[in-house]
C-alpha cells in the first residue's frame, strides 16, 4: 500500500470545477502543482462557473504552484510528473473528435507512462458513468448497479473516449503495480438549490459540488486498497436504489455529507 | 458486394484487397500511398466519408501488424488507431453500412500461461505500450458500436499470419471471406468474436459453431 499522508501532488485539469474541488481540499496537507491547459490567469479573468455554484480555481500561492500544461503532450506531462508523491487526473473535453480522444484518451496514456516513468505509485483517474445514453445496454432501468458494473459506453464519443481512457489506465496499474483509484461522477449540483422547490426531483446518481473535494483527500490517505485498480462512484446515497455509497464508505472511509433530501420529499 | 478494406497498404491489408476483389468490388485504402493504394487519414471524417459512400461492409485491418508503423510516436499511432476505428464506424453507421469485420490480433491473449488454451471468453492482456493497447481499443470500439447498433461487428483474432503457431493465410482470408456473408443479421446478437489460428494453444472452437459455422477445411 502506498498510502500518500503528504507531500507533492499534481493535479491535471485543475482549471475545472473537479479540479478546485479538489485542490482546495488537499491544499492544507500537500504541495500542489496545479494545470491546466489555460492560465491560472485567464480561468479567473473569464469567472465563468462551469455551472452555479460549481467550484472555480483560484491563484495558488507558494508552496502551490500553477503550471500551463497540454495533457496531450508527453512531454510536458513528464515535466510535470517529476517530483511527485501522487498524479490526480480530471481532465476531460467533451464535444469534439480530435480533443476528446487527445485528452480523454491518449491523456490518460500520457499520465500513466509518466508515472512508470516517475516512479509514482498512486493515481487517481476520474471519468463519467453514463447512466443513460438510450440504449438497451446502460443499465438505466436497473437497480442496485454496483461500482464495478463495466461501463457501457456504446457510440457516445465523450463517454467512449472516456472509457478508452480508462482502460489504457487499468491496463497500467495492472502491469505496473501502480495503485490507481478511477471516480466516476454523473451529475453535479448544489447542496441546497436555492431556486429549486422541493420535491422537484434528483438525478438517481448525484453529488453535491461541496461534497467533491473531500473524495481525493481519503484516496491518497487510504491504505485498504485490495486491487492495483479500484473503481469507485462518487455519489450520495438516495432512496432510489441504483447506485451507492458501500465502496466508497469501505475504500475511502468517506460518506458524503449532502443527501438532497428536500429535492425528493414534499 | 462493394467492401472498404483499411490497412491495405500492408501485407496483410494488400493480400486482404487482392482476395476479396475476386468476388467484390473491393475499395482498398491505407495511411501511406502504394500501388492501387489512396492514402487515407481514417481518423479524419471529411476523408471518410466519401469511402463508406455505397460501401455494404468493411474490413478494418488498419490496426493489424501496426507495429511496422515505427515511422511515428506511439502516442500518435495509439490516437490514429482509436479515433480512426471511431471515425470509421461512425461514417459506417451514418452511410447505412450493414456489416463491420475488425482485424484483431490473438496477442493480445499471449501472455496466459503456455499450457493454457484460450477461447474468446478470456479477458484480452494486452501490454502498457501504445502498439499493444491499439489494437485492443479498436476491438473494444467495435465493440462498443455494435452494443448500440445497428451496426454488425464481426472481430477475428489472429495470429501472426504464415508463422509457426500463428495463422495461416488461407485460413484468415477463408475466415474474412465467411465473415462477409455468414448469416448473422437474424441474430439476438450484433458482436461476434472469434479466434483463427492453426495453433493448439487458441482453438477454432465458437467459429465452428452457429450462427458463423465456418468451415476450416478448404
Amino acid at each position: 500500500m502506498s498510502a500518500i499522508e503528504s507531500g507533492n501532488v499534481a493535479i491535471f485539469g485543475a482549471g475545472g470545477p473537479v479540479g478546485a474541488a479538489a485542490a482546495e481540499a488537499l491544499r492544507t496537507d500537500y504541495t500542489l502543482r496545479l494545470t491546466d491547459l489555460r492560465s491560472i490567469e485567464e480561468i479567473v479573468d473569464e469567472d465563468k462557473p462551469q455551472s452555479p455554484a460549481a467550484p472555480v480555481p483560484v491563484v495558488p500561492e507558494p508552496p502551490h504552484e500553477w503550471r500551463s500544461v497540454d495533457v496531450t503532450d508527453y512531454e510536458q506531462v513528464l515535466a510535470t510528473a517529476a517530483g511527485m508523491d501522487a498524479l490526480i487526473n480530471v481532465t476531460v473535453l467533451r464535444p469534439v473528435l480530435v480533443p476528446a480522444f487527445g485528452v480523454n484518451t491518449i491523456g490518460a496514456y500520457n499520465v500513466m507512462r509518466a508515472a512508470v516513468e516517475c516512479g509514482i505509485k498512486r493515481v487517481i483517474h476520474t471519468g463519467p458513468r453514463h447512466t443513460h445514453l438510450d440504449f438497451e445496454g446502460d443499465y438505466f432501468s436497473d437497480f442496485d448497479v454496483p461500482d464495478e458494473a463495466p461501463l457501457h459506453p456504446g457510440s457516445d464519443l465523450y463517454a467512449l473516449t472516456k472509457y478508452l481512457g480508462g482502460e489504457i489506465v487499468r491496463v497500467f496499474a495492472e502491469r505496473h503495480g501502480i495503485e490507481v483509484i478511477t471516480f466516476l461522477y454523473c451529475s453535479f449540483r448544489p447542496a441546497d438549490p436555492p431556486d429549486t422547490p422541493d420535491g422537484s426531483g434528483v438525478h438517481p446518481f448525484a453529488i453535491a459540488w461541496e461534497d467533491t473535494g473531500e473524495p481525493f483527500l481519503h484516496a491518497l490517505r487510504t491504505e485498504k486498497l485490495t486491487r492495483a485498480y479500484e473503481v469507485i462512484d462518487i455519489c450520495t446515497p438516495l432512496p432510489h436504489g441504483k447506485y451507492g455509497t458501500d465502496k466508497a464508505e469501505r475504500i475511502l472511509g468517506w460518506k458524503p455529507r449532502h443527501r438532497f433530501e428536500r429535492l425528493y420529499t414534499k | 458486394m462493394k467492401v472498404l478494406v483499411t490497412g491495405s497498404d500492408r501485407p496483410f491489408g494488400r493480400s486482404v484487397a487482392t482476395r476479396l476483389r475476386e468476388v467484390h468490388d473491393v475499395v482498398g485504402v491505407g495511411r501511406g500511398a502504394s500501388e492501387g493504394i489512396e492514402p487515407v487519414d481514417l481518423s479524419e471524417p471529411d476523408q471518410v466519408a466519401p469511402l463508406v459512400s455505397g460501401v455494404e461492409a468493411l474490413v478494418h485491418a488498419d490496426a493489424f501488424e501496426i507495429e511496422g508503423l515505427s515511422e511515428v510516436s506511439h502516442e500518435r499511432t495509439l490516437d490514429e488507431a482509436a479515433r480512426g476505428a471511431y471515425v470509421l464506424l461512425d461514417e459506417a453507421q451514418k452511410a447505412g453500412v450493414a456489416r463491420a469485420v475488425c482485424i484483431s490480433t490473438l496477442e493480445l491473449l499471449r501472455d496466459y500461461p503456455d499450457g493454457y488454451v484460450i477461447d474468446e471468453t478470456f479477458r484480452p492482456r494486452p501490454e502498457a505500450d501504445a502498439l499493444s493497447l491499439a489494437p485492443y481499443l479498436v476491438e473494444q470500439t467495435f465493440r462498443e458500436f455494435a452494443r448500440q447498433g445497428p451496426l454488425v461487428s464481426i472481430c477475428l483474432r489472429f495470429g501472426a499470419i504464415d508463422r509457426p503457431d500463428g495463422t495461416p493465410g488461407d485460413l484468415a482470408g477463408r475466415a474474412i471471406d465467411r465473415a462477409l456473408v455468414a448469416p448473422l443479421d437474424g441474430t439476438r446478437s450484433r458482436w461476434f468474436l472469434y479466434h483463427v489460428s492453426g495453433s493448439d494453444r487458441f482453438p477454432i472452437r465458437g467459429a465452428k459453431q452457429s450462427p458463423f459455422s465456418f468451415e476450416t477445411e478448404g
